[in-house]
């Protein structure tokens, strides 16, 4: 072995704080800033994901606190792409902007690294509001007010992953995170801050954090790769998987009110946001459903949500009319960005082939077989799916609004690449990482008799036999034209267009943009990591208690 | 060979549900022909390969992956491939979204509006086709159409067995499923210059998949045997008949819906969406009660 199991989690947790710190640096110089930064970003990311082999290959990798399981060093692994796409457009913000935004995804991302690997639970409460920090401190070398966004809301989903843990503390009596079996009020708790990190709640936390244009919104990358990392120590990690009705049916009631917020969305931010939130929604539904196939379902969905949401924002962020980048890209380079965010898009809400096709057809089938039971459970996949639909054609328009730089769009496209494979052969991909990873988390077995679904819903050979005939018709079509047009259309067009706010929503708008201008959103936000940081003492004092110190 | 036949199957009704509302509308004194669709069809044609009226890209994308959808859903609903409720649902979702991604970069602004008119019919039908197709599903208290070809192979046709209520609660689904399955449809194209040829000759083949896939699927539930592999294969075998004679009648049904829709004043459109949500609770009531 070239590197030791310890030096590669070092390196993964504060390899990207490194790669901030160089980028600070070498900034003046841009390409030495390039290089230097992203070297040692890839080089953490390689140790990400040598972390993840090892323990594939069933070694124990361990450094002091921090002993990472299968299921949460892949999460980083999966969710270290996201970010690496992010700093891609992070990188050319003007540049006190690019100098914030980089910086701050460096340190979040060695919180989220550090905070997910971690096994005991009060280190994973002292780094939980690092990354609204570095968000709200991104923000703030921003232009605008409106470049704070979301930092309130991420500051109440802090209050909460604290207040849920000391709840876990209190009952359980262990600082280390383990089994404590079933959901009770702090594993609710929990998830429902990991819900506003994950961006899965509209218009609150991360869901308007991506929405603003200015230096925090790439940091939205790492936030909800501490969702879902969040979501893995509540649902598996503490409660194991015996699912959760108030789970399920909240994860699909958030999915349909995603929907339904895209629907309202006026600029190319909102639909973008209401597409990533829908499928954040599908990972919690699966966890929720629970069982063996529910757990399935969310080994599946979780890898492709944060991929897809990385690949969105890098070729789809910051499209509105005054945030847009001012140089035009060449045509060729819109086509990639449009195509790569169609798979995205299709992966978030689940349509095939997609790579969250898969997870999500899982996860509604098993709504549905249990519907023979408990029909219920239909009323949760139908909100389910009436959300997916609406955020996948309130996002129809901004396909056509991308105008992605060739780097970004480039790499966004090996992922989008990657998302086809995964949607088409799922089980190729992962039985061996599912087997693994189920056998530590101590699911039980399913008896193929007990008419479970399972996967793949449909095989790779036969979605592919379906591309056939489709694309030839559509290839005849090219054919007979002798090529293809120009698009001649440009811009996000919003389905519902909005009238000028009157009475007292023109006076809630006033307001709003007052509170806005005073920085109350901001205000608040501080109050509440002050709250925190009171939770955060509660919490090592208790901890203390029980052998932390 | 089977799978390529499904699509085909699917544009064939689509294209048959054109025709039905063509009649429709010339029996109420619209101007233009009762096989106006299908014409409208072969002049696209005509003006892509004459006047080199082309697709762009974005249309073309939209439109192959609105084939693939009905594709799947189609061979899912001929029991060519694994038919799960939520598999179905999904490849038609696939189908209405891939449709409506290659209407919305008309070339004309007419042609703009019209699409994101239809995408918000589309979402305000979402409910009432969504129930429809659970409450079909729930009629056999069955999750997968294999499990549904089953009671359909031992009691027969879905809308003979009984009870009286839950077979008539089947068969309103299956007709809230179809009038709901028309209201997500990409708009027709316009009569302005500019939204002819190619493009528009992709948003109608996508029109016709969706139409043909969601009545085949309303006809694998209402009398599910399946087409099967081998007699999938051309020359079609006699046991598909039933089926596709409930498909074409669901195309046919869809039609008629798309000419009501016709027949309102475009701002009062959208009331077509309610009017199917009141047949599927129907649906749902009657089921229910049974």
């Amino acid at each position: 072995m070239m590197f030791a199991g310890d030096t590669l989690v070092q390196a993964a947790a504060l390899g990207p704080a490194a790669a901030g710190v160089v980028w600070l640096l070498l900034s003046p110089w841009p390409v030495a800033r390039r290089i230097g930064g992203g070297l040692l970003a890839l080089a953490a990311h390689v140790a990400a994901w040598a972390v993840l082999w090892r323990l594939y290959s069933g070694e124990a990798v361990s450094w002091r606190g921090l002993e990472p399981d299968l299921l949460r060093a892949s999460i980083v692994a999966f969710a270290q792409i996201g970010i690496l796409l992010a700093a891609t457009r992070a990188e050319r913000l003007p540049s006190a902007g690019a100098a914030g935004a980089m910086i701050a995804l460096g340190v979040a991302t060695s919180a989220m690294t550090y905070g997910a690997y971690a096994t005991g639970l009060v280190t994973l409460a002292l780094l939980v509001p690092v990354t609204t920090l570095a968000a709200a401190a991104a923000g703030l070398t921003g232009s605008g007010r409106r470049d704070l966004g979301g930092i309130a809301g991420l500051a109440a989903a802090d209050v909460l992953v604290v207040a849920g843990l000391s709840m876990v503390l209190a009952r359980t009596g262990s600082t280390v995170l383990g089994p404590a079996g079933g959901h009770d009020l702090g594993t609710w708790v929990l998830l429902l801050g990991a819900a506003a990190k994950a961006g899965a709640i509209p218009g609150i936390g991360t869901w308007r954090l991506a929405a603003t244009g200015g230096p925090g919104a790439p940091v939205a990358a790492v936030i909800r790769g501490q969702g879902i990392a969040l979501l893995v120590v509540a649902g598996p990690g503490i409660a194991g998987v015996e699912g959760s009705v108030p789970v399920a049916a909240g994860a699909a009631l958030l999915a349909f009110a995603c929907g339904a917020a895209g629907l309202r969305a006026a600029r190319a931010s909102g639909a973008l946001s209401a597409v990533t939130g829908v499928g954040a929604c599908i990972p919690f539904l699966a966890l929720g459903l629970g069982g063996a196939v529910g757990f399935r379902a969310f080994l599946t969905a979780a890898p492709a949500f944060l991929l897809a949401a990385g690949a969105a924002f890098a070729v789809a962020w910051a499209q509105d009319p005054p945030l847009a980048e001012p140089s035009r890209p060449p045509r060729g380079g819109r086509w990639l960005g449009a195509a790569t965010l169609a798979v995205a898009g299709a992966s978030l809400v689940g349509l095939p082939p997609g790579g969250g096709f898969p997870g999500t057809w899982l996860a509604l089938d098993l709504a549905a077989v249990r519907a023979e039971v408990d029909p219920w459970t239909l009323a949760l996949a139908g909100l389910t799916v009436l959300g997916l639909l609406a955020a996948a054609l309130a996002a129809v328009p901004l396909l056509r609004a991308v105008r992605p730089k060739r780097l970004p769009a480039a790499l966004a496209a090996l992922v989008a690449g990657a998302l086809l494979y995964m949607g088409a052969a799922p089980v190729r991909l992962g039985i061996g990482w599912f087997i693994r990873i189920e056998r530590a988390g101590a699911v039980p077995e399913l008896l193929p008799a007990s008419g479970a679904p399972g996967l793949p819903g449909v095989p790779g050979g036969q979605l592919l036999t379906a591309l056939v005939p489709a694309a030839a018709i559509v290839l005849l079509v090219v054919l007979l034209g002798r090529g293809l047009r120009g698009s001649g259309t440009d811009g996000f067009a919003p389905l519902i267009v909005r009238r000028e706010p009157r009475g007292l929503l023109r006076r809630a708008a006033e307001l709003r943009a007052e509170a806005e201008r005073l920085f109350l959103g901001v205000g608040l936000a501080m109050l509440l990591e002050i709250g925190v940081i009171f939770g955060l003492v509660r919490l090592v004092l208790l901890g203390a208690h029980q052998g932390f110190l | 060979m089977a799978i390529f036949l499904a699509l085909l199957l699917t544009l064939v009704l689509g294209a048959l549900a054109d025709v039905a509302t063509g009649g429709v509308r010339r029996l109420f004194r619209t101007p233009g022909p009762w096989w106006r669709g299908v014409a409208r069809a072969w002049s696209d044609a005509r003006l892509l390969v004459r006047d080199r009226d082309r697709a762009s890209v974005l249309e073309a994308a939209g439109a192959g992956a609105a084939l693939v959808g009905a594709t799947l859903a189609a061979a899912a609903a001929a029991g060519l491939l694994p038919s799960s409720a939520a598999f179905l649902y999904l490849a038609l979702a696939l189908a209405a979204t891939g449709g409506h991604v290659a209407a919305s970069t008309s070339p004309v602004e007419a042609g703009e509006g019209r699409a994101a008119r239809a995408r918000f019919l589309a979402i305000l039908a979402e409910p009432a086709f969504v129930l429809a197709l659970g409450v079909a599903f729930l009629r056999w208290r069955a999750s997968d159409l294999e499990a549904i070809r089953g009671a359909h192979e031992v009691l027969g046709p879905g809308y003979r067995v009984g009870p009286g209520m839950a077979a008539a609660g089947l068969v309103l689904a299956a007709l809230a499923l179809v009038a709901a399955g028309a209201l997500r449809q990409a708009p027709e194209p316009g009569e302005e210059a500019g939204s002819e040829g190619g493009p528009a000759l992709l948003v109608t083949l996508c029109r016709w998949s969706l139409a043909g896939a969601t009545a085949l699927t309303a006809a694998a539930l209402l009398a599910g045997r399946g087409l099967g592999p081998a007699a999938a294969d051309w020359p079609l075998r006699a046991e598909a008949a039933p089926l596709l004679g409930l498909a074409a009648a669901g195309a046919v049904v869809a039609g008629l819906a798309r000419a009501g829709l016709f027949a309102l004043p475009e701002r009062r459109r959208w009331l077509a969406a309610p009017a199917t949500l009141v047949l599927a609770l129907a649906a749902l009531i009657l089921v229910a009660a049974a």
